[in-house]
């Protein structure tokens, strides 16, 4: 339908020879942005009925509208940060919500692909099926491969992105050997085999991807259940979303609600906002009484 | 002949020696050693006393035996059914081969002239019989028939031949002119009778001897030989997709896939390379079949070159053709393909989990190389995402006598617990032996930053005979 505008637009001059456009700023973006993405997606490839699938978005009114298109790119690749080193299970369960996400589409049937490296393996354990299974993915969507080198974990991932018969493919990505032209062939293989990366990083990391978006991940208290007021409630993450090609940084605390695969907003985080629930911890520290011993 | 050892220089006199109850014996010589009179059985002494430079080095069966192996996986670029004959013959069967090479007397001329070329002294003879090429290469000298060759042509041992040749019988011709009956009359009951007719049925071929072969041989395989050797990984690559397509296009006419591959490269100095790769489901499919050597072969070392290639399907299922690019099941193959890509770079595979009948959190699943298949669904418990390698130790406070952890140290960092819930008690599974007896009571614990952890106490508290109950992290991101 915009082929005929962008031609002239690469022709040079689109300002004067397409007046139309430049009078509203506004259709003018988004007449070059559907460009960019026309250049970014001029992989030749065939389309096998796969458009009929829903976007990846996080469900979140507030989130998606950040992101271009108001969802994540489907083929396209994501970094998740922690934002300390202790945070990395944290970022591994955010990437696999975010992943949930783009699973449940009823019009996406392939299983999703966990390169993890055998030390992080050492580090923070295996995957767990039934963790995996509680969390909302059956088992037989998921596989996962160990390997101990980042570079064969990313040759993996890269392979397995190419194949097309994988829906997401998450990896335990180390930052020394993601560079620009790394994770730039990781996007085009995911391009071509119509799968989404992502790349868990196993410490903070600020260095340049070609990734579409970059997030950065740590726990958030979670909100007790209503039933009862101890006990953990739903995972909660404080999530911030720093890079977004077309799209705008934000931060958010979002939780994640197996049963339905949905992410629920709990606040939205702006500077010197804090959630009131969160300066709870005084009185748990008060009622340790006299009766504790070591154990 | 020795590996890693200078050979002995051309035309002095050399002596492989063996130590026994009296002193060193001469086992084997060179043909300057036999020309100063110098025989097998010798001592060294006596030896040295007719040759004062007899060089000598002691000889080591086994090194012999590991060279003769060598030479055997050499030979199979002539035929795929080789054996060896220790201590020094190699048999090969070349049923249906000589054609290929231009015919009996250019095959043998080739064998020749490549064996000299690397130092081999050699005495080839073809036969239809095992028995017959044995007596033929060993003692021939050329003759086309069995009957003037010695009665130790047979394979027969020493007693045997000793006996035969008091009776006045010195040929295999002269043997063979009495009667069967008569000679198994005459040695009825005798150890050699068994020996001596055995073996000249063997050599007549009245009785078959199976020739077990090194490597058993391949239904379909695929093999080029060069005029000239080839170095470069390039010039490889073309050969393998030759031999790929070859191979497919045979396996494909009888409906079977490759499950296990084996490319042979044959080095020109005569040795031999073997790149195993697996496939985790039956394929004919030459582009797939060539990406999955493909890495290998950047990895091989060719030395002064390659001269010969073969492509051996050592294992095969039925694969009916197959349509590439239908919907759904594309996936399956392809996922089947990513996994042999994966396998044949990295010694390791996909591995789905498979859930097993079991309370113990660790024991209650394993890693399955299958393919994933759905399974009927189990109510989900609450699970970490993540479960140690191990279970670690960590102190914990918590309120007796069994209350959730309030707080509590691990790795080295304490932690103070905000939100718990528990305890959910695991028995321990009484018909496994081993096992601690103890009950285990896990609680999921979200501590001050919210990180969730999964940690049980082994054993109650109060129990005042036992020991005191222990604390465990167990999993992470519950």
């Amino acid at each position: 339908m915009r082929t005929e505008p962008m031609q002239t637009l690469v022709g040079g001059g689109f300002a004067t020879s397409r007046p139309d456009l430049s009078d509203d700023p506004s259709r003018l973006m988004e007449a070059l942005r559907g460009h960019i993405a026309r250049l970014e997606n001029s992989f030749p490839r065939l389309d096998r009925g796969h458009t009929r699938s829903a976007p990846w978005t996080f469900g979140v009114g507030d989130i998606d509208g950040h992101l271009t298109s108001h969802g994540l790119a489907r083929h396209g690749l994501h970094d998740i940060s922690p934002s300390t080193y202790g945070e990395v299970p944290a970022a591994m369960r955010m990437s696999l919500a975010m992943a949930l996400r783009r699973l449940s589409d009823p019009a996406e049937r392939r299983p999703l692909l966990w390169c993890r490296l055998s030390r992080e393996v050492h580090e923070y354990g295996n995957l767990y099926g039934h963790g995996v299974e509680f969390m909302g993915l059956p088992r037989h969507r998921f596989v996962t491969v160990t390997l101990k080198r980042p570079t064969d974990a990313l040759w993996v991932a890269e392979e397995a992105l190419k194949s097309g018969t994988l829906a997401v493919v998450i990896t335990d990505a180390d930052p020394r050997h993601t560079s620009l032209t790394a994770t730039r062939r990781l996007s085009l293989a995911a391009q071509a085999g119509r799968a989404a990366g992502l790349l868990v990083f196993a410490m903070p990391h600020e260095g340049a991807t070609a990734s579409h978006t970059r997030w950065i991940a740590a726990t958030a208290r979670s909100q007790p259940p209503p039933y009862d007021a101890q006990a953990p409630g739903a995972p909660s993450w404080n999530l911030e979303l720093v890079r977004a090609r077309g799209g705008r940084p934000g931060a958010w605390i979002v939780e994640w609600q197996h049963a339905p695969h949905r992410f629920n907003l709990v606040s939205k985080l702006r500077s010197g906002e804090i959630p009131a629930w969160q300066d709870e911890a005084g009185k748990i520290a008060a009622a340790e009484g006299p009766s504790l011993r070591t154990g | 002949m020795k590996q890693g050892k200078s050979l002995p220089p051309k035309g002095l006199p050399f002596a492989l020696v063996e130590g026994g109850a009296r002193g060193l014996r001469v086992v084997a010589m060179n043909a300057a050693a036999r020309n100063f009179g110098i025989s097998r059985g010798q001592r060294l002494a006596d030896a040295r006393a007719q040759e004062p430079d007899l060089l000598s080095e002691l000889h080591e069966p086994e090194q012999d035996m590991a060279s003769l192996l060598g030479l055997c996986r050499w030979m199979e670029r002539y035929s795929p059914w080789v054996s060896p004959e220790a201590p020094d013959g190699i048999l090969l069967d070349v049923t249906g081969i000589p054609h290929l090479f231009g015919g009996e007397p250019n095959m043998l001329k080739e064998m020749r002239e490549r064996l000299s070329h690397y130092g081999f002294s050699t005495s080839l003879a073809p036969a239809a019989t095992i028995g017959a090429a044995w007596a033929l290469a060993r003692y021939g000298k050329g003759a086309e028939s069995l009957e003037p060759l010695p009665i130790e042509a047979l394979r027969i041992d020493g007693e045997a031949a000793r006996t035969l040749r008091r009776l006045g019988l010195k040929t295999i011709g002269s043997l063979m002119a009495i009667p069967r009956a008569s000679l198994a009359r005459r040695f009825h009951g005798e150890r050699i009778h068994e020996n001596v007719l055995t073996r000249l049925d063997e050599a007549l071929g009245v009785r078959d001897e199976p020739l077990n072969a090194l490597n058993p041989p391949p239904t379909f395989t695929a093999h080029r030989a060069l005029m000239e050797p080839l170095i470069s990984t390039q010039g490889l690559e073309s050969l393998l997709v030759g031999l790929v397509t070859l191979l497919c296009r045979d396996l494909e006419k009888h409906s079977l896939g490759a499950l296990r591959l084996i490319l042979k490269l044959y080095r020109t100095e005569g040795s031999r390379i073997c790149v195993p790769a697996g496939l985790s489901s039956a394929s004919h499919d030459p582009a797939h079949l060539f990406r999955l050597l493909k890495p290998r072969l950047e990895t091989i070392d060719a030395g002064f070159g390659i001269d010969a290639m073969t492509l051996e399907a050592r294992e095969t299922a039925p694969a009916a053709a197959q349509q590439y690019g239908f919907a759904d099941n594309t996936s399956v193959v392809d996922f089947d393909r990513l996994n042999d890509r994966v396998m044949s770079r990295h010694d390791t595979a996909l591995e789905g989990r498979v859930p097993v009948a079991s309370h113990i959190p660790e024991r209650a699943e394993k890693k399955s190389y299958l393919r994933p298949q759905s399974t009927s669904v189990q109510p989900a418990r609450l699970r970490p995402l993540l479960i140690l390698e191990a279970a670690e130790p960590a102190n914990v406070i918590a309120s007796v006598p069994d209350g959730p952890p309030m707080r509590f140290t691990w790795r080295k960092v304490t932690r103070r617990v905000l939100r718990s819930q528990g305890p959910e008690r695991i028995a321990p599974e009484w018909w496994q032996l081993g096992d601690g007896q103890s009950p285990r009571d896990y609680y999921v614990i979200e501590d001050e930053e919210g990180r969730r952890y999964w940690i049980y106490r082994e054993g109650l508290y109060g129990e005042t005979s036992k020991m005191q109950p222990k604390w465990f992290v167990h999993g992470l991101s519950a």
